[in-house]
């Protein structure tokens, strides 16, 4: 009955009538959503993690979680989706819909080969002829070499690629995305969100994501979901131009953006002459890694310095090196030469070789916040055992101490005692920074510290780290691949390309009038905010 | 436009809920190891006696009837049970601790191939081999069939214990106490064991099966210990003969083995899943 029904021959309209869905404790994960997309257009659906918006877009492929309770309607084309039969639901997913989830390369099956991912989701017959159509969509060679490797035989933008090919194999009009862009850094990013946009046309698209710039280079319909609340819809560039609701405008304010600089300060050089100590100092380091396909040089001659009270930012893509100079720099990773000097000393290449102070000195907080905290203690506990290590002061007194860290990140109390597996991603990074505070270190490392967070996370933890920068004259050199966030918290900028350091500069210097390619390439792919809004508007908005 | 049938409380979730398993399998394993233990104490008759005559049927003679030998069930049933229980729980908690402890200390060089050809030794050697051999060498003392077990668990502990370890001396966290300068041990102690402790448990109790599994069965080929003393699995193997007179002769060990293992190895994983938590 349905069977032509769910091949659209036109963008479908899709539809969402007061939709309320709760868990069985009787909270409600989405209250009374309703909203419209045309067909053809594109809807941007923004929120933090646990806003219920993930919730929300898999109720369009009819899957709601058995545990769930749901009531409302969503309909495709007409044919409601939300409890229609399970043959209907499965072949709107076969059929009707392409999917693409956070991380698309994870839906690649290792083991098979490039044309059995795509010839899985052609409905008719998988030919050669719609196989090379599906490449050639998004823009994969097509030649029978190719056509043969298996994913891991791929570059990563080629993996992506592919995934979306997958996705869309099914010549399907409705294009439904879960943050699909999410774990990538920038350059990736621009890349997908690119071919995305190229296969927009002629096709219904859902976006959700907690990201406003991306979801800004796509979506004609804007929904601002929290708590599983609409706080505000409407067409995209109305509703960012004139926020309503004092939340969207500070999501709007919390997104880093390239064009949001920060106040420039003096330069710390010009301010009080060559002749400061320098918190951290490295020179000449040259290190390297092992992986599977072969050994990576990380760093070749790299050089520089941090001041107190100076923010660095070090740039560059991922797999540049950026990790492992900060992995040098704490001494867990052995350099093949150069010198790291804390405070003009010179310290030994290995953390183990140091003494407890030159330890303490420097304190990284890394990339991952669920990798960073065991989890079976009590982050109060591992707070208090960091104070007690780096101050020497009693078991009570560094758990008094500890608290008043916590205060200091901006937490509350309570948490002292809880586990990290219940605290959010934003409250155990400022757990870690908590923890590195503990030694009164005079450099701090933050690799990627907040990329894995909400952008509204974000902001706040940037705020956190520029707070106590000022406050405590730390140093912090600041890794990341996100020149949004570099322009909210950095003083100089330090680009690395296949381990060299290729532009270093102010902020400014950098920004304004960058030198490098790569740093052209890098500019060029952050998402900005206020830039897309501008590109798109309308003349009548001045 | 929320309606009351969303909003209806929901019913209580399942993990505030006493574990009922949890509980009745301790229950059940408590009374077998109190009964092992003590029973001897409290028999009715001792070790050995002739009561009545052989395969006699319940209720005649004591209440499970009488064994081949004319003995009561029951009280052989109650002195043979130290053997059966004791030998391998001691034998299992050695092992465990030996073995958890170099595996916990291995997890820190996972690419040491030396330890893995050692224990390839042992583990390819077949475990009733290698007990049978100590049997006919050392005798039929209790030490014996606790030696054999020790060495037939250590390798298997040890790798477990490594390879669920592994990934936490990796882990960031522990990079982190070696850059505040903690000791191995305290790392061990505090970082290591507590993200070990469940697995490794629920690996206990699988390997105290496993040794009550080797032990009965050593039993069972007549490698159980002289007359009079006796044991659960010997009880078994030399009753088979009257299964059709006195059933009880054989169900009743038979079912004391299951009423140890099935409880144990049940525990301990309610136990693993509890500290998981």
């Amino acid at each position: 009955m349905t069977a032509q029904l769910l091949r659209f021959d036109a963008a479908p309209k899709l539809s969402v009538d007061s939709l309320t869905i709760a868990d069985p404790d009787g909270r409600l994960i989405l209250t009374d959503i309703s909203f419209e997309v045309a067909g053809g257009t594109t809807v941007g659906i923004v929120g933090e993690s646990g806003s219920g918006k993930s919730t929300l877009l898999r109720t369009m492929l009819g899957a709601v979680h058995r545990d769930l309770r749901a009531e409302g309607a969503v309909a495709v084309d007409g044919i409601p989706i939300l409890g229609a039969p399970r043959s209907t639901v499965a072949r709107l997913r076969r059929e009707g819909a392409a999917y693409l989830g956070q991380d698309p390369p994870a839906s690649l099956t290792p083991s098979m080969r490039v044309e059995q991912l795509i010839a899985e989701r052609i409905v008719e017959r998988a030919n050669s002829q719609a196989i090379t159509e599906a490449l050639h969509a998004v823009q994969l060679p097509t030649d029978r070499e190719f056509r043969r490797r298996r994913p891991y035989q791929l570059s990563g933008g080629q993996q992506q690629r592919l995934a979306l090919a997958r996705a869309l194999a099914n010549r399907s009009r409705l294009l439904l995305l879960d943050e699909p862009t999410t774990s990538l850094d920038v350059v990736t990013q621009a890349m997908v969100l690119d071919e995305i946009v190229r296969q927009q046309s002629g096709r219904t698209t859902v976006i959700v994501s907690h990201d406003l710039a991306v979801v800004a280079q796509l979506a004609d319909w804007l929904v601002v979901l929290r708590d599983g609340e609409i706080i505000e819809q409407g067409p995209f560039i109305d509703v960012v131009y004139r926020p309503t609701s004092d939340y969207l405008a500070e999501i709007i304010d919390a997104c880093p953006d390239l064009a949001k600089k920060r106040d420039q300060r003096p330069p710390h050089s010009a301010l009080d002459g060559h002749h400061l100590a320098s918190a951290l100092k490295v020179d000449g380091l040259r290190a390297a890694y092992e992986t599977r396909s072969g050994r990576v040089v990380a760093a070749a001659d790299v050089s520089f310095d941090i001041h107190p009270g100076e923010c660095v930012a070090l740039v560059g893509a991922s797999g540049s090196g950026k990790s492992t100079i900060a992995r040098s720099v704490i001494g867990v990773h052995a350099p093949e030469a150069g010198t790291v000097r804390l405070a003009d000393k010179l310290v030994a290449p290995r953390a183990a070789d140091r003494t407890q102070d030159e330890r303490r000195r420097v304190q990284l907080i890394a990339q991952d916040p669920w990798a960073a905290l065991n989890p079976r203690r009590r982050v109060g506990a591992a707070l208090a055992r960091s104070v007690e290590r780096f101050r020497g002061v009693s078991r009570s007194q560094a758990g008094k101490i500890g608290l008043d860290l916590f205060e200091q990140v901006g937490l509350h109390p309570d948490l002292f005692n809880r586990r990290p597996d219940r605290l959010s991603g934003g409250e155990r990074q400022r757990v870690a920074i908590a923890i590195a505070l503990a030694a009164e270190p005079d450099v701090l490392i933050c690799d990627e510290s907040t990329s894995a967070l909400d952008v509204s996370i974000q902001a706040g933890v940037l705020d956190l780290l520029a707070e106590l920068q000022r406050d405590l004259s730390l140093g912090v050199l600041f890794i990341t691949h996100d020149l949004g966030v570099v322009a909210r918290i950095a003083d100089r900028v330090l680009v690395l390309d296949e381990g060299k350091l290729c532009e270093h500069g102010t902020l400014s210097e950098v920004f304004d009038h960058p030198h490098h390619e790569i740093t052209r390439h890098l500019l060029a792919s952050s998402p900005s905010l206020s830039a897309t809004i501008e590109d798109r508007s309308p003349t009548h908005i001045q | 436009m929320t309606t009351p049938s969303l909003l209806a409380p929901a019913p209580a979730r399942s993990s505030r809920r006493l574990d009922l398993t949890a509980v009745v399998a301790a229950a059940i394993l408590i009374a077998v190891v109190v009964l092992a233990v003590f029973g001897p104490w409290f028999a009715p008759h001792p070790a050995g006696q002739t009561i009545g005559r052989p395969l006699a049927n319940t209720g005649a003679d004591g209440w499970l009837g009488t064994d081949r030998l004319g003995r009561d069930v029951w009280s052989q049933i109650l002195h043979g049970g130290r053997r059966t229980v004791i030998i391998p729980l001691v034998a299992t908690l050695a092992a465990t601790v030996a073995g958890d402890t170099v595996g916990l200390l291995a997890g820190r060089h996972p690419r040491n191939r030396t330890l893995d050809a050692l224990l390839m030794v042992i583990i390819a050697m077949p475990a009733m081999l290698i007990l049978l051999l100590l049997l006919h060498r050392f005798g039929k003392s209790a030490w014996v069939p606790i030696a054999a077990v020790v060495v037939v668990a250590f390798p298997y502990s040890v790798r477990y214990a490594r390879s669920a370890s592994t990934k936490a001396w990796g882990s960031s966290f522990v990079e982190q106490a070696r850059l505040r300068g903690e000791s191995n041990s305290w790392i061990l102690r505090h970082e290591v064991l507590p993200n070990v402790a469940g697995p490794v448990l629920s690996d206990t109790g699988l390997r105290f099966t496993t040794s009550v599994q080797l032990v009965t069965a050593a039993s069972f080929l007549g490698f159980g210990p002289g007359a009079p003393a006796t044991d659960w699995a010997t009880q078994i193997s030399k009753n088979l003969d009257g299964a059709s007179l006195n059933l009880w002769a054989i169900a009743a060990p038979a079912l004391m083995i299951a009423l140890l293992t099935v409880p144990a190895n049940l525990l301990a994983d309610r136990l693993a899943a509890r500290i998981e938590q």
